[in-house]
């Protein structure tokens, strides 16, 4: 009795169209132009005694030579290392009593200066934010120190497959350029950066020009306005030439790189160079991926590779694509001797797709979950302020929540097949393997 | 259905191998004001002994929906570890209604994501989705919670899914060497074993057995429904009453055994010989957890002691010595039986496990010996207090804390979390690290990095 009501129930709810689209109003957000340059955005949500506040400066390793590869990174680590009027000590004693929110990183187009405060803390955070950013004093002793624990981690992270695989795969695409280099620099590179580059850095990429402060939770926009005036007034860059750096040529055929670990499990990234994330072809890609490897064990190759051969635990897919740059990539991880096995599914996957397109229902799946997941991925002062920055940095209206929706719903199949073969080169991509190369016994 | 968790202090999240975390503050204090942490639940409680814990936040139009049960890794028998871990797994192979994969292309038809995750005391189901659709979710969970079948072809591919979940944790040094640190730490209770299993187990778990171990724990009386999000509080009951209301108790259904650690006495030790890049060493050492009246101050001696830069450890270890990359404390407050409370540290390159060992062990005696200073233990509440605040942001992590807060003894535990450890004194924070940082409560696990083994440089051929 009671399953057959749980059934019926059941089938009620598959008829059911997708949740109207809530999202516009959840992710409405004030925007204001401020003086020097800068960008305000505000996002109030008074459910929790906190705020979040990100401030990104365009000044990440796009803006060092590739000689120099680390210094962005090392520069931003070093801005919470001492301030002219504030030690070390006093910066992490300050920050610890914030809860330790306070940090400072950079990544290939931009540094990221984060802080999560409570209410009570917001101002006392601010103040040392500003502090760091604008006035570091750079002692010579956290330099040495900084460095060691960069290196110290770039060691540590040698011991993942997945990060060793990841640098080979973006070496191949990328080259020298900002996506094919390590944000944190090599060792080599790492030695020679100094003191004095690390000022320069600092005095040519940071200020207000071209830089946006997001604030998430309990704050208004006045409030947020003032305190950004008080604590960043006046802040100015100097400016410079941001180093132009050529991509290589892609990849002729499937290029394999094959690196011998003893593990007992082969790590497998495949990929080619793709759109970025302003093409227009970007929707159909996204609908694209969901059916061939995205979001979970519903796609073509996990329903394949792990529901029906248990050769993985994960296998996934996605376009990278981001403002400057963009690739297409699929990663998994299975026992070396499945190796081939997977490889060969997960291609004959996407010839399969590339070759007889997708099914109706399969579609109208994709673009159900994504138009319908879209707003339900804003439950977090993060996410919600990832978000908004995000659309601010591509050069997005405030209302793109509803283009977003409304683009998904407007791709075709023939959009889809196109997109599969236009944005995922099999004829110019890379395929990395990291694992016991004797078991895996690759034939590729 | 993906990964085993490892459970912290209240917070989720934070794996032991994050170096860098929350701690003692700083400046010039006053008695900053306590934080308001809102925690509005309401709790519903049905016939057959099912709970529901509803926590109702408008701000965004979305609901997490969890079923917790309380059964995970420690109420496995020997020769069977793995089996709440692969159970979990084979909830999304199908019930006899909605056969294969129909559970997730429903909640993904309707744009919600579903998962799940295993741990020591607990394994909990989820679903996040747009608000109007918590009545498919819960119509979905009821249905999973008696009448998930276990096909033999299912089986089988799943266990070689959960094998290379295994895989992919113990190629990773440091997978391993949390694993033996617990199997060595305990004799004779199942936190010893691996969430995951040991591999010889999980290849031997049977249909059959699978069946009895779903039968005995998968019941209404067993189960903690938690939803948080967009809706109204009488409504999502009734929903709840009426997909799980009428759900009869398992006949087969018992209440987990009690358990116990023998006591310890003397110290002991593991290593872990592994191609790694760094060493590593943990210390830990068994410690009540909230059921004990020492329980804040050992939350407020984690955070002396580990919590983040200006902590005792990172200040001594990273800073002074600048002989580790990084150092830290660990402990479980929620938690069914008492756990370990771990420190830790990195060595940075060039220096060695027995460096860092010696350091911890020597601020942990200093504290234990000199005491904490007032001020020191202020900065330190002020940090646990934010950090406690930051970790609520996210309706899933408010659901994640309610359903630990439920299984480990009940959700209110987390209302009166922050006001307890107003209460720590200096004094008991010294008097708890000499009663439970000792001798006879010790096991020391150092993982010691080997040559790369045969032809495997790391070269690379083209």
């Amino acid at each position: 009795m009671r399953t057959r009501r749980v059934f019926r129930a059941l089938l009620a709810w598959a008829l059911l169209l997708p949740s109207s689209f809530a999202g516009a109003a959840v992710l409405a957000y004030e925007r204001e132009e401020l003086p020097g340059g800068a960008v305000l955005l505000v996002k109030e949500n008074r459910q929790l005694p906190m705020v979040r506040v990100v401030v990104s400066i365009p000044a990440g390793a796009r803006r060092e030579a590739p000689a120099r590869a680390g210094l962005a990174n090392l520069t931003a680590a070093l801005l919470t290392r001492g301030t002219k009027t504030r030690s070390a000590a006093d910066v992490e004693k300050t920050n610890d009593a914030l809860g330790g929110g306070v940090s400072v990183e950079a990544g290939r187009e931009r540094a990221t200066a984060s802080l999560r405060a409570l209410t009570r803390d917001v101002e006392e955070g601010l103040s040392l934010l500003g502090d760091a950013l604008r006035s570091p004093a750079f002692p010579a002793e956290e330099i040495e120190k900084t460095k060691r624990r960069v290196l110290g981690a770039l060691r540590q992270r040698r011991e993942r497959p997945r990060h060793l695989a990841d640098r080979a795969f973006r070496e191949r695409l990328y080259g020298e350029t900002p996506e094919g280099r390590m944000v944190e620099g090599t060792e080599e590179s790492i030695a020679k950066l100094r003191r004095e580059d690390v000022v320069r850095f600092h005095e040519k990429w940071y200020g207000l020009e071209g830089t946006v402060f997001v604030f998430v939770g309990d704050v208004s926009l006045a409030r947020a306005r003032a305190l950004v005036l008080a604590h960043f007034r006046g802040w100015r860059a100097r400016g410079g030439k941001i180093p132009a750096v050529k991509p290589p040529a892609p990849p002729r055929g499937m290029e394999v790189v094959r690196i011998d670990r003893p593990l007992s499990q082969s790590t497998v990234i495949l990929g080619s160079r793709a759109l970025k994330r302003t093409h227009p072809d970007f929707y159909a890609a996204r609908v694209m991926n969901y059916i061939l490897g995205g979001d979970g064990t519903t796609s073509r190759i996990s329903a394949n590779l792990r529901g029906e051969k248990g050769l993985v635990y994960a296998v996934y897919s996605y376009f990278a694509s981001r403002r400057r740059a963009g690739h297409w990539r699929l990663t998994l991880k299975t026992k070396n001797r499945s190796a081939n096995e997977a490889i060969r599914e997960s291609l004959g996957e996407v010839r399969r797709l590339q070759e007889a397109g997708v099914s109706g229902a399969e579609l109208q799946d994709a673009k159900d979950f994504i138009t319908g997941n879209f707003a339900t991925r804003f439950g977090s002062s993060s996410r919600v302020a990832n978000y908004i920055l995000a659309v601010e940095l591509l050069g997005f209206s405030p209302g793109y929540a509803d283009e977003y929706v409304k683009k998904i719903r407007a791709v075709t199949k023939a959009q889809v097949v196109e997109a599969a073969r236009k944005h995922i080169r099999l004829d110019e991509s890379a395929l990395v393997v990291v694992g016991n190369l004797g078991e895996a016994n690759l034939s590729y | 259905m993906r990964k085993a968790s490892k459970p912290r202090a209240l917070l989720a999240a934070a794996l032991l191998l994050l170096l860098a975390a929350p701690a003692p503050a700083a400046g010039a204090q006053k008695e900053a004001a306590p934080p308001r942490v809102p925690w509005n639940v309401t709790e519903h409680r049905m016939k057959n002994g099912m709970r529901a814990l509803l926590l109702p936040d408008a701000s965004a139009p979305l609901v997490v929906f969890m079923v917790w049960y309380a059964v995970g890794s420690r109420d496995e028998r020997p020769g069977l570890t793995g089996m709440a871990h692969f159970l979990e797994h084979m909830m999304f192979r199908g019930t006899r209604k909605h056969p294969g994969k129909t559970f997730s292309n429903l909640i993904k038809k309707n744009g919600g994501v579903d998962n799940a995750f295993t741990s020591f005391d607990y394994t909990a189901y989820y679903e996040r989705i747009a608000s109007d659709r918590l009545g498919l979710a819960a119509a979905l969970e009821a249905d999973r919670m008696v009448n998930m079948t276990l096909d033999k072809t299912a089986f089988d591919a799943e266990k070689n899914v959960v094998h290379e979940e295994r895989r992919t944790r113990t190629d990773r040094p440091t997978g391993r060497f949390w694993e033996q640190l617990r199997a060595v730490a305990y004799t004779s209770h199942p936190y010893r074993n691996p969430i995951i299993g040991w591999p010889e187990d999980l290849a031997a778990i049977t249909i059959r057995d699978m069946e009895a171990f779903y039968r005995r724990y998968y019941s209404p009386e067993n189960a903690t429904a938690v939803v948080v999000g967009d809706f109204e509080v009488g409504e999502a009951a009734a929903l709840l009453e009426k997909h799980f209301g009428k759900i009869p108790k398992s006949p087969a259904f018992r209440k987990r055994p009690a358990l116990f650690e023998f006591d310890q006495k003397s110290e002991r030790r593991a290593y872990v010989r592994a191609e790694a890049q760094l060493p590593f060493v943990a210390i830990g050492y068994h410690a009540p957890n909230w059921k004990s009246e020492d329980a804040p101050a050992l939350v407020m001696l984690e955070a002396v002691l580990g919590g983040g830069e200006t902590s005792r450890f990172h200040q001594r270890l990273v800073r002074k010595d600048a002989i580790a990359l990084g150092a830290g404390a660990d402990y479980t407050y929620l938690s069914v039986d008492p756990m370990l409370f771990y420190l830790y540290a990195r060595p940075a390159p060039g220096k060695t496990a027995d460096e860092v060992e010696k350091a911890l062990l020597d601020e942990t005696r200093k504290l234990i010996e000199k005491g904490v200073e007032e001020e020191e233990l202020r900065r330190a509440l002020r940090n646990v207090e934010a950090n406690t605040v930051f970790s609520m942001d996210s309706h899933y992590y408010r659901a994640m804390l309610l359903g630990r807060a439920a299984v480990a003894g009940d959700w209110r535990l987390l209302k009166g979390y922050l006001p307890a450890l107003r209460k720590v004194r200096p004094a008991d924070v010294a008097r708890v690290a000499g009663k439970y940082l000792n001798h006879g409560r010790k096991t020391t696990a150092a993982l010691i990095p080997i040559k790369k083994s045969g032809r495997s440089g790391g070269g690379r051929r083209p």
